[in-house]
């Protein structure tokens, strides 16, 4: 029997469904299904629909205008909200600075800036890496320094992902140059219209844009934008990506993933004629494919029944962003496997391929996923995180 | 006169200068936009430095070179990712020059330029009576070499379902093309044919069956595979030594020297696969060519996932196109995908003939 097999979690599966169905619109369904970037106004507009419901963050506490699921239930609706094909939501807002402020904020700033995540009226962007801070994140230069009252900002911020529509930053930057790396390090809000910050877009490998390049030139900010306490936005970003990890193994859309790439076996014929699905070298791939999903969605389950009991799953979450990650580029490298020919053949414009409609989606989407092992601490340094803080290697 | 070693070096040199300088990668990378084009005399140049010359005989003033020594040209093509699509000329110019003297001249001028369509199942090709003559119907496959193709090299089947090659001339009546791009940003099209005239390419004019000659395209890509995986290794090797992070460069760090060497294995084996399936074209230039499948799966397979792995190690950088790595993956992609995916590849491979005919 399955855990989410209770009447209460049925009952609530079903609640979230038919709020699904009711609200859902074709239009937010297609923009989500036909390419990697939704437009900022399409996430605003689901987030508001989820806020009006008191479900705009599921991850948040009751106080800070979460809706007091337990972890089963924030499973059961991203599953639902994976397989109807909900817009995502503004996962730097939700899951990232939201989190930090609820945790370290001030209580102005909570009154400030949540309510906004909720509603989807202010979009955010994270500040971390630099063109010399990568992996190697407390190298990060980029300076802080108090000015009356206010901060004066200077230096480069890269990978900012939805940079160029983002209304608010949360920043890491130095403001002490004594001790270790990690210690000098301070947490900023920053307004991204301020005077003094230049965007560049970088186009990545998918031909979208996602993600920036920001400049800072002497960009003012108020002391009250401050996260926290000052020098220990270090130990605020560990704890940040921490969360994130758990987040990153995305299980819910890789189950919706691997359902849509059994229908494209289905749907691909080969020279004879004969659906892909029947050929058993394929269905050993998809059955190798489920076989990983089952272990990943059993380590995150784990993980959910550790949060049920109030603990946090610490390092352990990096075997789930490595094996979460892992898994999202070996189903789009099967749906390439699958396409084959039709896979590498473009229609001339942006977005879809010329020779199989169904290949539509499959190709960005495997270009764009090899950032996924990269992002949001590398597999390279969540293995070290494993070695070092679980092994004690 | 065929060509000796000293001048097959030249040749190479050469080129490695023509390719680096005249319409560089870096500075398609900087348009990508646009596309990976090549440039309005890329072909006059090419025939103008007596490469066009290097597959044709001897007796039509060519160098004979053999697939092996051809295979190093496409290799430094690759390595530069060139937009023409010289690795089919090379493998495809002596085919029509047996075939059909009277373009010999053509093809050594760059006049003729050859685009090669992947194998369709829904092109059927007619042949006359005589075996020359032909009509070719339906839609094809993605074209190799499609920006300034005068002619099509095109793959169907017959009435009886045999596999065949056929020649069209690009404005033939009844040929309609539609623009398209490969994932490397390469153009392509995709050709529809009503009753198009065509030249029969049958083993009797070409001594190729019509798969050996999709193999040719198929060996063509390997050859180019392997400048792509040796010059992307290369660029992340130089990366990793230069790219400072926790205090040391990258390429300090034990498990990126172990991920680099596990990819080196896989950059050598490709190389050595590669060499010697040239070898084994020029012992048996007709053919059969045990190797080829298992070279063209290694692309599919082993080389795509290594070029994936130096993305990782690339980092950030690596998934942007400003960065010439992901240029090399997506071209990576184009080799492994045409001519026979792995899994078609590795389908055709009989494991005792294989392992006994090698």
């Amino acid at each position: 029997m399955s855990i989410f097999d209770t009447p209460q979690l049925q009952a609530f599966r079903a609640e979230v469904r038919a709020f699904l169905k009711e609200h859902l619109t074709d239009e937010l369904v297609q923009a989500t299904r036909g390419g990697l970037h939704l437009a900022p106004s399409l996430m605003a507009q689901w987030q508001g629909i989820l806020n009006s419901r008191g479900w705009g963050a599921p991850h948040w506490p009751a106080e800070a205008g979460g809706p007091g699921w337990n972890a089963l239930q924030r499973y059961i609706f991203e599953e639902e909200s994976a397989f109807a094909d909900t817009p995502p939501g503004d996962v730097l807002g939700l899951y990232l600075a939201g989190p930090m402020i609820i945790a370290e904020g001030s209580e102005a700033q909570k009154q400030r800036y949540l309510p906004k995540i909720l509603s989807g009226e202010e979009l955010w962007c994270q500040g971390f890496s630099e063109p010399g801070a990568g992996s190697d994140l407390a190298s990060v230069k980029t300076t802080a320094v108090r000015d009356g009252d206010e901060w004066v900002i200077n230096g480069q911020k890269t990978w900012l992902s939805s940079g160029h529509y983002a209304d608010l930053m949360f920043c890491l930057a130095r403001t002490d140059t004594q001790g270790k790396p990690q210690e000098g390090l301070t947490q900023f809000i920053i307004g991204m219209d301020l005077p003094g910050i230049t965007l560049q877009p970088i186009w990545t490998m998918d031909e979208g844009h996602s993600v920036n390049a920001v400049f800072f030139d002497n960009v003012r900010v108020p002391l009250e934008n401050v996260i926290g306490e000052i020098n220990r936005g270090w130990t605020y970003a560990k704890d940040l990506l921490a969360r994130e990890r758990v987040n990153n193994a995305q299980a819910p859309r890789t189950k919706r993933d691997i359902i849509e790439l059994n229908r494209l076996a289905q749907t691909l014929q080969d020279d004879e004629g004969e659906p892909l699905s029947n050929s058993p070298f394929v269905r050993r791939r998809l059955a190798s494919l489920t076989m990983d999903f089952i272990a990943l969605e059993s380590a995150v389950l784990q993980v959910l029944a550790l949060q049920m009991r109030g603990e946090e799953p610490g390092p352990v979450a990096s075997t789930l962003k490595i094996r979460g990650s892992e898994l999202q580029q070996r189903v789009t490298e099967t749906a390439m496997s699958l396409l084959g020919q039709a896979g590498v053949v473009l229609s001339p414009e942006y977005g879809g391929g010329l020779l199989a409609s169904e290949g539509n989606g499959w190709i960005e989407r495997h270009l764009f996923r090899r950032v996924v092992t990269i992002y949001a601490g590398s597999n390279e340094i969540q293995k070290t995180i494993i070695a070092k803080s679980i092994l004690g290697m | 006169m065929a060509m000796s070693h000293d001048e097959m070096n030249l040749l190479l040199t050469s080129a490695e200068r023509w390719f680096r300088d005249s319409n560089p990668l870096t500075d398609r990378v900087m348009n990508f936009r646009k596309g990976n084009l090549q440039s309005s005399d890329s072909w006059d140049k090419l025939a103008e430095m007596g490469w066009l010359a290097l597959p044709l005989t001897e007796d039509d003033g060519g160098f004979e070179a053999g697939y092996a020594k051809c295979f190093e040209l496409i290799r430094i093509a690759g390595e530069h990712a060139r937009p023409e699509a010289l690795d089919m000329y090379l493998m495809f110019a002596p085919i029509i020059s047996k075939a059909y003297p009277r373009y010999t001249e053509a093809l050594m001028t760059g006049e003729m330029r050859l685009g090669i369509a992947d194998f369709a199942k829904s092109v059927t090709i007619t042949v006359d009576s005589q075996g020359e003559q032909g009509t070719v119907s339906g839609s094809s496959g993605p074209v190799v070499g499609a920006h300034d193709a005068t002619h099509y090299i095109v793959f169907g089947r017959d009435a009886e379902d045999v596999l065949q090659a056929a020649l069209v001339v690009a404005d033939s009546e009844g040929l309609e093309r539609q623009d398209g791009r490969f994932l490397d940003k390469r153009s392509t099209v995709l050709l529809s044919l009503d009753d198009t005239p065509g030249l029969i390419l049958d083993e009797e004019h070409t001594n190729h069956t019509a798969q050996g000659l999709l193999d040719l395209a198929a060996a063509a890509l390997v050859a180019d595979a392997v400048g792509v995986f040796e010059t992307s290794f290369k660029v992340t090797l130089d990366y990793l030594k230069q790219r400072i992070q926790f205090g040391r460069p990258l390429s300090q760090l034990q498990a990126v020297q172990h991920k680099m060497a596990e990819i080196f294995c896989d950059v050598k084996q490709l190389t050595a696969i590669a060499e010697r399936l040239g070898q084994e074209m020029d012992a048996s230039p007709t053919g059969p060519w045990p190797v080829l499948s298992v070279a063209k799966a290694f692309v599919g397979r082993r080389a795509l996932r290594g070029l994936g792995q130096l993305i990782q190690l690339s980092g950030g950088i690596g998934v942007t196109e400003e960065y010439q790595i992901t240029h090399f993956y997506r071209r990576m992609h184009v080799a492994a995908s045409l001519f026979g995916t792995a899994e078609a590849q590795l389908e055709r491979i009989n494991v005792l003939d294989t392992l006994r005919s090698t």
